[in-house]
């Protein structure tokens, strides 16, 4: 048998590995027109990073289901050829850290503290299967990685060298392990939400109204989208004025855009994850029929735009002020969070999987694409900002067209 | 695969198994020889799926010894494992494959696998090779995990309520074959159901667990013919010969009754296992 053997089915069919897999496949294809395009080397660092801990948690899922299904643990072969698939993800994330140290001069330490980062994760999880629920916390710790490397620049040669022998050591110690009741409570529960864990926020009473006024889109993706939306431009203001305080003079509004149109097609993702959950809320006395809950939903969706536009009027505005963008990029940068977003909303009532949210997600590539580009035209000052202007203004309508063209395309069952 | 075995497939010695504080197995005895189909009764929260998961080696013993075809279960290698079949409760794990993929995968792990045995039971239990896993019933997923765990006739076969979601036609089928795959490979086989009608019928051996303790383990006709439910006059003193088994005022359920009479004794029942399972959990 091949030690690839049955990888696609069973790593990219099942929902939680899949969520995480497709998560460094946004990524990584954000990193060649990051890198290539656009020429943000200082950026692919990042999106390697994030890419490394998808597939770290990817891995995580993947052990934990070992442990939660008996039979897995009494067959003589099905806990080796994991582990064969587990290695290649390994090797493959190597090979990515050194294609992105060859071609975009990434630091290796980038690369490694992000596996080094991805493993202790994975070692948690294996002493506590509950600690899967931190996956978020994994991804947020990437920040660290910059302000690490350039305090501390021998660690570009030391991570890798501590990432490839504690890797060493997990896959010694990993696979041996015993079931875990945990283990089921964790795969049972993510089966449900995708293996993403998604903060209550209840404390926050504001979220809580959000949270009832983007019924029934809310159900599925909790009140964690809204949160975030809300407190967008808070962190933007916070990021831009520490950028500022160090002499840097990029605002970053490109990925501001991007981040918020992923937001919008967060949404979808999750939608997908909790699709099992619908009938429960198709059988409580709240519509009158597919229809009627179709209808709602594509309300929700449009005052989840429209809570996406306010969040960017204040982002952007706060970079152009902070970072004296000239005036113009404001409009554009909030009309392209708009057809992003919109767009993504519009055909995110097709997707059925997570394959499908994972093509989703790369259309936020093109909101990025074009604020970047726009930030560049007007530091050349060889800008015509009407036509910025019309053009996206154009597509932002096209977008809300979608958006009720494919109001009643969910998929049903 | 050739690999001898002397002795029993199965061997269990002073188990103990604890949860915290909870004594989940208490000393359990048990041996299954080839040929032997033990029904392990129950009710929920006894102890028979931690004891399969012990035998399985999946949990680890507190105290005593547990032979799983002669090899400690802590430490089960492949050559073990491949004549080893296993029906959990929940069987879950190849979601994202079709039916006849994750045969063709699940077969490639057991040098043994026997095709046109996976074959005849795909029709059976009219399971669509095509299908995928994901949409599969209940019913049909335990179908599909009976053939996974049955088309390579392993040695030891443990069951762990195989037949709760299968449909009665479906059902009886499955008992019949279980029954014949015991008699004619010398497989033993240990399998736990709610369904007494069921184990009557194919068990050649019967198990029952009560609070982490064994209280029987012998062979069926052997329980049938000496376990009594004995009405007693109040005060009654029992012959120390008779293992009290559950008590509830006068009625008293009796392991070892030899038809003797002694004073005090109004009636004694014969009882089946529905009957006895009752008696022991009112």
């Amino acid at each position: 048998m091949s030690r690839l053997a049955a990888f696609w089915p069973l790593w990219c069919r099942d929902v939680g590995s899949a969520s995480f897999l497709g998560m460094a496949a946004v990524f990584l294809g954000l990193i060649l027109p990051l890198g290539l395009l656009l020429g943000r080397a200082d950026e692919v660092g990042f999106m390697l990073a994030f890419a490394n801990i998808g597939l770290c948690c990817a891995i995580a899922w993947q052990h934990n289901r070992l442990h939660a299904a008996e039979w897995t643990l009494v067959n003589p072969g099905f806990t080796e050829l994991v582990r064969s698939h587990s290695r290649a993800l390994l090797a493959f994330a190597a090979l990515l850290s050194l294609l992105c140290w060859q071609f975009f001069g990434i630091p290796l330490g980038y690369g490694a503290l992000s596996m080094l980062l991805g493993g202790g994760f994975l070692y948690l999880c294996y002493l506590r299967p509950g600690s899967f629920y931190l996956s978020m916390a994994a991804f947020f710790a990437i920040v660290l990685i910059d302000p690490l490397l350039e305090q501390l620049p021998w660690l570009n040669w030391l991570a890798p060298v501590v990432a490839i022998a504690l890797w060493y050591w997990l896959d010694s110690k990993l696979w041996r392990g015993p079931w875990r009741q945990e283990a089921v409570t964790l795969y049972c529960t993510g089966m449900t939400t995708g293996g993403l864990h998604l903060p209550g926020w209840s404390w926050l009473s504001i979220t809580r109204h959000l949270d009832a006024k983007l019924f029934p889109l809310s159900y599925f993706g909790g009140p964690a989208v809204n949160a975030v939306l809300l407190f967008m431009p808070l962190l933007v203001l916070v990021a831009s004025l520490a950028l500022k305080a160090k002499g840097s003079e990029i605002s970053y509004l490109h990925l501001w855009v991007q981040f918020t149109v992923m937001m919008s097609s967060m949404v979808h993702w999750t939608r997908c994850m909790r699709w099992r959950s619908l009938d429960s809320l198709l059988v409580l006395p709240l519509f009158s029929g597919w229809n009627d809950f179709c209808e709602r939903m594509f309300g929700a969706q449009f005052k989840l735009l429209l809570l996406t536009v306010v969040s960017m009027v204040f982002s952007a505005l706060i970079a152009v002020l902070v970072f004296e963008l000239p005036l113009w990029i404001w409009p554009v940068a909030v009309l392209a969070t708009a057809w992003g977003a919109g767009f993504s909303l519009a055909f995110g009532v097709f997707c059925k999987n997570t394959v499908h949210t994972t093509a989703l997600m790369m259309l936020m590539i093109l909101p990025l694409v074009t604020v970047d580009v726009a930030l560049r035209f007007a530091k050349e000052g060889s800008a015509n900002p009407p036509l910025w202007l019309g053009i996206n203004g154009l597509l932002a309508l096209l977008a809300l067209a979608s958006m009720y063209w494919t109001r009643f395309k969910l998929p049903r069952g | 695969m050739d690999m001898t075995l002397e002795g029993p497939l199965l061997a269990v010695r002073g188990l103990k198994k604890r949860f915290g504080d909870k004594l989940a197995l208490d000393g359990i005895d048990l041996t299954l020889e080839p040929g032997m189909v033990m029904g392990l009764l129950g009710e929920n929260g006894a102890g028979k799926s931690t004891l399969m998961r012990t035998i399985l080696g999946l949990l680890a013993a507190d105290e005593g010894e547990v032979l799983t075809l002669g090899q400690s279960s802590d430490v089960l290698d492949k050559q073990h494992k491949t004549r080893i079949g296993y029906v959990p409760q929940q069987h879950f794990g190849y979601e994202g494959f079709s039916v006849e993929r994750a045969l063709a995968l699940h077969s490639g792990f057991y040098p043994d696998w026997d095709k046109a045995l996976e074959q005849s039971w795909l029709t059976r239990f009219g399971l669509d090779a095509k299908a995928q896993v994901n949409r599969l019933s209940l019913g049909q997923r335990q179908s599909l995990a009976i053939i996974m765990a049955m088309a390579y006739r392993p040695s030891l076969l443990i069951l762990d309520e195989p037949v709760a979601s299968l449909d009665p036609s479906a059902r009886r089928r499955f008992m019949g074959d279980l029954f014949e795959l015991a008699l004619e490979s010398g497989s033993a086989v240990l399998f736990s159901s709610h369904i007494t009608s069921d184990l009557e019928r194919v068990a050649s051996h019967v198990a029952l667990l009560k609070d982490g303790k064994l209280l029987i383990c012998s062979e069926l006709d052997g329980v049938r013919e000496s376990v009594r439910l004995l009405n007693l006059a109040p005060g009654t003193k029992l012959p120390p010969t008779l293992k009290i088994l559950g008590r509830q005022g006068n009625r008293v359920v009796v392991d070892g009754y030899q038809n003797e009479q002694f004073e005090g004794l109004l009636a004694a029942e014969p009882l089946n296992l529905e009957q006895l399972f009752m008696e022991l959990h009112p």
